[in-house]
């Protein structure tokens, strides 16, 4: 799709009061900017590359460059608004030092070889430690910034062609605990409801999650819908203060970190006692269960349950969950001891507030939207707090139905649209299957046309352990590509150390700048970003969006599926992406898209997301899309007369989970008396690699501080901008003290972002993880600060 | 009646404020500390939002009292209805700050 400028104008003017060019006639534009955007050739459609609200841009080019964005006016995500980290994608592509060759390590330096050299060198790599140690023996670690393409693309060549399981990404950073939540609780990945709900819903619920800054157009929808609605209601749950408990938050919670078990429990202890409780819709809808307890941390390798551990990952078992069915009575029952008091005991959050908050969701005239994004989903019980406040939405039976959803929010632009749905981690296939499962490796290998057998049976290392299993040495051959683990992984003291130790350990890592991880590489693939490529995301909100290829890579730079492909023909697996005279990325979308058909992940043809401006949102049937999941009359999976069925679970009901509060892998102590959590800021994605490129946003947010409260700063005689020693039991950083600003942290609590190189905040956290979703808890451990 | 005279105080003690603000110029950010009063900042390109020139973090949730009616010479929002998010779009500028990475270089050595 393109448009001329003309077309483009128009549209601007039939949109709604979104005005993207401000008419700020008091603001002079310098001479040598002024004419960008004006002299825009063309304008093509894009999503923006950056976080999963998945915000429709319009890419100005010129003389083949990007030089221009604006929010696209058609797309019903953003309506034409951007952030500032989108309003910055045209420079993201442009820093001064891109990878323009591939480089190859020749002891402490890197020289410029040829791709086909590099590619050779590569599959060699591979081939040796397959040859030598087995298929297990080699692993990539890709990315929810990956295309769905790529994505599809990598996990087929290891699952259905080199045989092995080792794939992972950086999404099991980041989301897995939100997935082992939906697949406990519904069987079937992914949210019900959709962005729509910000507008149908009087009453918000926010848990531990800064979106005003991590998810801001999706948070600048529901303050609209505030100012529209005096009515809307906005409640705050956070363990410190910060930009989404400012105005115009109604009720703003601050609690003790990990305690969120004990409130979400103690809410449901009140809506339950005070008849709260919508009785035939738990009925009709809903089972409850109850799983194991005292399940451990996963800081054991080859952790296996509670403090166990395996000494091989060859005999190991990895943790499951056992599922036990129990009464509503007996739901009752392990609710007892959640008393608001109890709550407030271990929370800090009064009685009378979480009564308040619970009475709220449970009005009957009220509805309920509840968003949450890492400070669920990284804990060490990321998975029972997923179930938890499901648990609130089915005993009241507001989900499902417009303005009645909670919502899990997406870091990453294609976490659920590549990750989750192309399923590119260890344990799944596409389309929302297990590689544990017969029928399901017997679909996937009839798609794939290779022989059962090929597809391993045994999930691969999920993300920790396989860097466990690099700095052992199990894993020989790693490739990295658009992820920084270096910087992102927790104890990283212990994988950057393991991936220096050498022998026969070799890292590929396909970058676009120098990174951390960059550092540690031994081949480094200069790649292709964003709109130098062709690709497609899915978002938050079951959103698949298309665009294509618009300018050139730099130099040499070449995209990520071209690599995969490259490597599969030098290992003798170039037949699994031949497919003729048809265009690689329609016939491998077009083959992808059969994992789903039928099977509630339904997606439309190639031709349609191409064409689509805001793309579609999934299960599309017939050519139209799905707004509300499991609600007959929205969702074409419900028969007539079935109202609601959570098609997931086999008996078409959803549970509701007894899941106990348990404590966290490490807590303050007399060494060390402070909790430090980590996050991200507004102007920077991730580890810095591109948006610190970009000079508006590094003058924004030059370093990472260290956020401490103005109690504990004095007590220590820290000032903002004194040096100060943020130390663990596994490693210390130093960075610049920051009382208040953006954020105010309570007594006893630190946040450190993690965007700095220069300060590695992953050196001082701890690699403790949920057992089931195997998502490490980034956001507790314990810590002390001293002046530096 | 009484709405208007509110108003009016209103008004005024915002002037008052933004002048005391402008006045004692001290930069309360951590990160966005601009010189005070500088000029306005050239834009990553036509479309793009105009950059906040003086300290932004200390001024949070006042940036109305002046940009409604453009106050002291401040630019006038073309969209005054999106006063709980200016800080989505608008960012401060650390002009001390040199671009990154400060030397052009694709670093070799492995750390440590």
């Amino acid at each position: 799709m393109t448009l001329s400028r003309r077309e483009l104008l128009k549209t601007l003017a039939g949109a709604s009061a979104v005005i993207l060019a401000s008419p700020d006639a008091l603001l002079p534009i310098p001479e040598d900017l002024a004419e960008a955007a004006e002299t825009a050739e063309e304008w093509k459609k894009s999503p923006c590359r950056f976080c999963g609200v998945g915000c429709g841009v319009l890419v100005g080019l010129r003389e083949g460059k990007v030089v221009a964005v604006k929010g696209d006016p058609e797309v019903p995500v953003n309506r034409g608004l951007l952030c500032i980290k989108g309003y910055s994608l045209p420079k993201i592509l442009y820093g001064s030092d891109r990878y323009k060759a591939p480089l190859l390590r020749q002891g402490n330096k890197f020289v410029e070889i040829s791709w086909s050299q590099a590619m050779d060198v590569m599959a060699s790599k591979f081939k040796e430690a397959i040859q030598k140690d087995g298929p297990e023996s080699v692993a990539v670690y890709f990315s929810g910034q990956t295309t769905v393409f790529e994505g599809y693309a990598v996990n087929k060549l290891m699952k259905a062609g080199i045989g092995s399981n080792n794939v992972e990404g950086n999404p099991r950073l980041c989301m897995s605990s939100a997935v082992a939540g939906f697949y406990s609780t519904f069987g079937m990945d992914e949210p019900m409801g959709c962005y729509d709900d910000f507008e149908l819903t009087d009453t918000f619920f926010v848990w531990g999650s800064n979106f005003a800054e991590m998810h801001p157009i999706l948070y600048s929808r529901m303050v609209e819908r505030k100012h529209q609605d005096s009515n809307v209601k906005i409640v705050s749950l956070q363990t410190f203060l910060n930009r989404s408990s400012d105005e115009p938050a109604d009720i703003v919670a601050i609690f003790k970190p990990h305690t969120d078990l004990a409130i979400a429990n103690a809410m449901a202890h009140v809506i339950v006692k005070e008849g709260f409780i919508n009785d035939t819709f738990i009925q009709q809808h809903v089972t409850f269960k109850k799983g194991l307890t005292g399940i451990g941390y996963g800081v054991e390798d080859n952790f296996e349950y509670g403090g166990a551990s395996e000494t091989s990952w060859k005999t190991y078992k990895p943790f499951v969950d056992k599922a036990q069915p129990i009464s509503f009575e007996e739901y009752k029952k392990f609710l007892e001891p959640y008393t608001p008091e109890y709550a407030e005991k271990l929370s800090g959050v009064s009685a009378d507030t979480i009564r308040q908050i619970a009475r709220l969701l449970g009005d009957s005239r009220r509805k309920a939207v509840s968003c949450w994004t890492m400070g669920f989903n990284q804990h060490v019980r990321g998975t029972w707090i997923n179930n938890l406040v499901y648990n609130l939405h089915l005993l009241t039976g507001k989900i499902a139905e417009p303005g009645n959803s909670p919502l899990s929010l997406t870091g990453q632009p294609s976490a659920c649209g590549t990750t989750r749905e192309v399923g590119v981690l260890s344990h799944t296939l596409p389309g929302g299957m297990f590689v544990a499962n017969p029928e399901h490796r017997k679909k996937a290998a009839h798609i794939w046309n290779v022989p059962v057998e090929k597809i391993s049976p045994r999930p691969g290392y999920h993300a920790i352990e396989m860097f466990r299993a690099l700095d052992r040495g199990d894993v020989k051959v790693i490739w990295i590509n658009t992820t920084n683990p270096f910087q992102t992984l927790p104890h990283a003291g212990r994988y950057r150390k393991g991936a220096r130790k050498g022998g026969e350990r070799f890292i590929v890592v396909s970058e676009v700048y120098p990174s951390e991880t960059a550092r540690h590489a031994d081949l480094i693939l200069p790649s292709a970003m964003w709109v130098e490529k062709e690709g497609m995301f899915g978002n938050t909100e079951r959103r698949t969006q298309h665009w294509f290829k618009m300018v050139d890579p730099p130099g040499q730079a070449k995209d990520d599926l071209w690599q995969i492909v490259e490597l599969a023909k030098r290992l003798e697996l170039g037949h699994l992406f031949n497919y003729g005279e048809a265009p690689l990325h329609k016939a491998l979308f077009e083959e992808y898209r059969k994992f789903g058909q039928g099977s509630g992940k339904d997606l439309a043809p190639y031709d349609v997301y191409a064409k689509v401006r805001g793309g579609l949102r999934w299960p599309v049937v017939e050519g139209r899309e799905t707004r509300w999941r499991y609600r007959e009359g929205f969702d074409p999976y419900v028969k007539k007369g079935e109202g609601v069925r959570f098609y997931g679970q086999p008996d078409g009901r959803a549970v509701i989970w007894a899941r106990p509060y348990e404590p966290p892998a490490e807590q303050p102590d007399a060494k060390y008396p402070l909790w430090l959590t980590t996050g991200r800021v507004l102007e920077h994605w991730h580890t810095g690699t591109i948006t610190r490129r970009v000079l508006e946003l590094h003058r924004a947010a030059p370093f990472a501080p260290v956020w401490i409260s103005a109690e504990n700063a004095a007590a220590l005689g820290i000032k903002t901008g004194d040096s100060v020693r943020v130390q663990s039991r596994r490693g210390e950083i130093i960075a610049k003290a920051q009382v208040n600003g953006r954020n105010t942290v309570p007594k006893g609590v630190v946040f450190v972002p993690f965007f700095d190189e220069n300060v590695l905040i992953n050196l001082v956290t701890l690699d403790a993880y949920d057992p089931i979703s195997k998502q490490p808890d980034f956001k507790k451990c314990a810590v002390r600060i001293e002046k530096a | 009646m009484m709405v208007k005279t509110l108003k009016t105080v209103v008004f005024f003690g915002a002037v008052l404020f933004c002048v005391l603000v402008a006045l004692g110029g001290r930069a309360l950010s951590e990160q966005a500390t601009p010189q005070q009063g500088s000029k306005r900042l050239p834009r990553a390109y036509e479309g793009a939002p105009p950059l906040i020139p003086h300290d932004a973090e200390a001024r949070k949730g006042m940036c109305l009292v002046c940009h409604e009616f453009g106050i002291a010479g401040a630019p006038i929002t073309p969209h005054p209805t999106r006063n709980d998010f200016c800080l989505q779009c608008h960012v401060g500028q650390d002009l001390s700050v040199k671009a990154f990475p400060a030397v052009p270089s694709q670093e070799e050595k492995r750390p440590e």
